[in-house]
C-alpha cells in the first residue's frame, strides 16, 4: 500500500432517540409462554426494540448501553472481531431513522435493515441480533460501503422499506415455518445457475430492492432486461451465480410471513459470457471469481414471495461465514 | 494429481535430492533451489494449462486464493485463467521447502499479477497459498520484464543470515506504522513496484545524509514511509514470511495492513495535520505479497503483488489455523 492507493480508490446528526425502552421482561405470563427457546420474555416488540437499542449504542460508540452476553459473537462482513471496538464501531457517525426491523419470537432473532453513515459517507447496513435471557448473544452484520466494483447502491434518501414486512397476515394466508423456509430456499435454488426453471413461487406483484435500488422495476441492472421477480428468473438473468452457499435462515416469522436469510452468491466467472433463455448473449460485469455476502428479507404472502429486500457486499471468492449452521442442507 | 509425482521427480534430476529420494522421501531438504523453482514452474504451467493432475500433490493439500481456502485445481483462478505472460520471479527457501513465484497470468484475457507460495515436502506440494492482484492499481498488462535484480545471486561472503533478512523485511512495516523511514534500511536506489507499476520515485537518502524531513513530495521508498502519510491507524498484522532466499538476498511474505477507518486527521512528520482521504475513513484490510531484494543489508528493490481490499480484519487460514473444513 502506498499513498497513490488512497487517491486511486474512490470509495468511497446523530441518531434518533431510538433508545426506546424496550419491552423486555414484560409479564411473567408471556415469559412462561415463550421461554422454550431460552430467550425469555422477549416478544416481537421487545426483539425489534433490541435492534433499535443496539443501533443507538452503535451510533454513540458505547456498547455499555446494551446488554451484551459475556461471550457475545460479533461479525462484520463475515469477519469475527471484538464488539464495540473495531469495524463500524470505530467509524459510525449516523444511523438513519428510516429502517426496517423484523423478529422471530421463536428463535429470539431480530434483524434491522437500513442505512448508516461512516464519517458522513453512506453505507447500507443489515444486522441480525440474537437475544437470549435478556442478553445479546449474537450480532451478525453486512455492511455495503460505496462499492469499487459494480453493484447496486441506491440513494439512501430515497430508500423505501415496504410496510408489508410488518403487516400481520390473515391466518389463511400464513404458512408454517418449514414452508416459509422452503420458499425462500427455493428462491436461492432458482438463482443458482439460473436457467429459467422456477423452484419457488412468486406473487405476480413481487418486487425486490438490492442495496436500496429496485432491481425489478425501472431500468437499473436486471430490471433493464425484464420487469418483475419471476420474469427475470425465467429469463435466466442470474445464470452467473454458480451457487448460493451457506444459506442460513435464522429468522422466520410465521405471523408476518417474513424470512431473513444470510449466505453467499458465488460467481466463479469461468466464462465471461452466458446466454439467457431468450437466446441473447450476456457478458459478465467482472472477469474474475468473486462472491457477495448477503442478508435478505423475504415477505411471503399466501405462499408466494411478495417482496425481497437485500443488502450484500463483495467479499473474496468463496469466503466462509464464521457462523455455524446446524442445517446446512443448502449447497 | 498424484500420478504426476514421478514426472516431478524426473524434473529434478541433477538436483541434490535425486540420489537420495528414497531415503529422504519425507524431507524437503532434498529439494534444492533448482528443484523448488522447477516445481514452481510446473505449477504455473499446470495452472495455465488447467492440468492440476500433472502436479505431485500431497493428500490433504491446503490451497488458498486471496485468503480463502478453495479446492486445489478446481476453483478460483484455476477456472478463469486463459493465458500467461512471460514474467517470472522466484524466491526459493531451501531451509523450509517453500518456493515463491510471482508471475502474470490472464483471467478471461485480462492480465493480472499473482504470487504463489508452494510448500514442498517429499517432492510433493503440501501447501499452495496464492494472491491474485485484482487491484485497480496494476501495470500487469504493460510491464515489460522483471527487474533482473531478483535473479542476481549474492556472493557467498555477502550473504546475510536468515534472521537478518527477515528483520530487514519486517522493518519496512515498522517504518510504515510509525511514519519513520529511518526504521528501515532503504538503499539509495530502492525502487518499488506494485502489480508491475512503479510506485516509488527518486532516491532514498544515503546513510548519514540529510533527508527530506518528512516532505510529502518525497516519493522515494524512504520518503513515503517517513512522511507519516500512513499514520491513519494502520497496523500491519499478520506479517508472515513466505520464503527467505539467502542465495539471492530475498525475503518475501504476506503482509496485511489493517486500516480501522477512525483516524480523520493524519499527523505528519513535524506535527502538521492532513485530512484523511475518504477512502481511508472506513475499515478495510489489504492483502499484499512483498518481495524485498536486500543488497548489503539494505532494501534495494521491492516487488509487490497487491490484492483487492478485503473485509476488515480478514485473515488467511494459514494464520488462523481454522476454517479448513472440506468444501462441497
Amino acid at each position: 500500500m502506498h499513498p497513490r492507493n488512497f487517491s486511486l480508490s474512490v470509495l468511497v446528526s446523530s441518531i434518533l432517540g431510538m433508545a426506546m425502552s424496550c419491552c423486555y421482561a414484560q409479564s411473567p405470563t408471556s415469559a412462561a409462554k415463550s421461554d422454550a427457546a431460552g430467550h425469555g420474555a422477549c416478544n416481537y416488540a421487545c426483539l425489534t426494540g433490541f435492534t433499535n437499542r443496539y443501533m443507538d449504542a452503535l451510533v454513540h460508540k458505547d456498547p455499555s448501553r446494551i446488554p451484551l452476553a459475556p461471550d457475545v459473537r460479533f461479525t462484520e462482513n463475515d469477519v469475527q472481531m471484538p464488539i464495540g471496538e473495531e469495524g463500524i464501531w470505530g467509524t459510525i457517525s449516523t444511523v438513519s431513522p428510516n429502517a426496517m426491523a423484523v423478529a422471530d419470537t421463536r428463535t429470539g432473532n431480530a434483524a434491522w435493515f437500513g442505512t448508516v453513515e461512516e464519517h458522513g459517507e453512506p453505507a447500507y447496513y443489515a444486522m441480525r441480533l440474537r437475544i437470549k435471557g435478556g442478553m445479546i448473544t449474537e450480532v451478525e452484520t453486512v455492511v455495503e460501503r460505496k462499492p469499487g466494483l459494480p453493484a447496486p447502491f441506491g440513494d439512501p434518501t430515497k430508500l423505501v422499506h415496504d410496510p408489508a414486512f410488518s403487516q400481520v397476515e390473515q391466518p389463511q394466508e400464513r404458512r408454517e415455518r418449514e414452508r416459509l423456509r422452503d420458499i425462500a430456499n427455493g428462491y436461492f435454488s432458482t438463482i443458482s445457475r439460473n436457467d429459467g426453471e422456477i423452484l419457488t413461487e412468486f406473487d405476480p406483484d413481487c418486487q425486490r430492492t438490492e442495496n436500496g435500488i429496485s432491481t425489478t422495476s425501472g431500468t437499473f441492472g436486471s430490471a433493464a432486461l425484464a420487469q418483475g421477480c419471476e420474469a427475470q428468473f425465467k429469463l435466466g438473468y442470474f445464470h452467473i451465480n454458480k451457487r448460493v452457499r451457506q444459506r442460513h435462515y435464522p429468522l422466520i416469522d410465521t405471523e408476518r410471513g417474513v424470512v431473513v436469510a444470510t449466505g453467499f452468491f458465488d460467481h466463479d466467472n469461468a466464462k465471461d459470457t452466458y446466454m439467457t433463455t431468450d437466446g441473447k448473449v450476456q457478458k459478465t460485469l467482472l472477469k474474475f471469481p468473486n462472491s457477495l455476502s448477503l442478508m435478505e428479507a423475504f415477505k411471503i404472502r399466501n405462499g408466494k414471495i411478495y417482496r425481497v429486500e437485500a443488502i450484500f457486499t463483495y467479499v473474496p471468492y468463496y469466503m466462509h461465514s464464521p457462523w455455524p449452521n446446524p442445517e446446512d442442507a443448502d449447497e | 494429481m498424484k500420478s504426476g509425482a514421478w514426472v516431478l521427480v524426473s524434473l529434478c534430476i541433477g538436483s541434490a535430492f535425486s540420489n537420495a529420494a528414497t531415503a529422504q522421501s519425507d524431507s524437503h531438504a532434498a529439494c534444492d533451489r533448482h528443484c523448488l523453482v522447477g516445481i514452481a514452474n510446473d505449477y504455473a504451467a499446470a495452472l495455465v494449462g488447467h492440468t492440476p493432475n500433472k502436479l505431485a500433490v500431497a493428500p490433504g493439500v491446503k490451497f488458498t486464493e486471496n485468503l480463502v481456502p478453495l479446492k486445489f485445481g478446481e476453483q478460483g483462478v484455476w477456472k478463469t485463467v486463459t493465458g500467461r505472460r512471460d514474467f517470472n520471479i522466484y524466491a526459493a527457501d531451501v531451509d523450509t521447502g517453500n518456493v515463491v513465484w510471482i508471475g502474470i497470468v490472464k483471467e478471461n484475457d485480462k492480465a493480472v499479477m499473482m504470487a504463489a507460495r508452494l510448500k514442498v515436502v517429499g517432492h510433493r506440494i503440501t501447501e499452495l497459498e496464492t494472491l491474485v492482484g485484482r487491484s485497480a492499481l496494476t501495470g500487469a498488462e504493460k510491464v515489460e520484464a522483471p527487474r533482473p535484480d531478483f535473479a542476481e545471486g549474492v556472493p557467498q561472503a555477502e550473504r546475510l543470515d536468515r534472521q537478518r533478512l527477515i528483520a530487514i523485511a519486517d522493518s519496512n512495516w515498522d517504518a510504515m506504522e510509525q511514519g519513520n523511514g529511518r526504521l528501515a534500511p532503504y538503499a539509495q536506489d530502492c525502487e518499488r513496484h506494485d502489480n508491475g507499476e512503479q510506485t516509488s520515485k527518486g532516491s532514498s537518502p544515503a546513510e548519514g545524509a540529510p533527508d527530506s524531513d518528512g516532505s510529502l513530495d518525497d516519493r522515494s521508498c524512504f520518503g513515503q514511509m517517513n512522511s507519516g502519510r500512513f499514520n491513519n491507524g494502520n497496523k500491519v498484522y499478520p506479517r508472515r514470511i513466505w520464503a527467505v532466499d539467502r542465495e539471492h538476498g530475498l525475503a518475501v511474505g504476506l503482509f496485511t495492513p489493517n486500516v480501522p477507518g477512525n483516524v480523520r486527521e493524519i499527523k505528519l512528520r513535524g506535527g502538521k495535520m492532513l485530512a484523511a482521504d475518504a477512502s481511508e475513513l472506513l475499515p478495510f484490510t489489504i492483502q499484499q505479497v512483498e518481495m524485498f531484494k536486500i543488497v548489503r543489508g539494505k532494501i534495494s528493490k521491492v516487488e509487490v503483488v497487491l490484492g483487492p481490499r478485503v473485509p476488515y480484519g480478514m485473515r488467511s487460514p494459514f494464520d488462523m489455523k481454522t476454517l479448513w473444513e472440506p468444501r462441497p
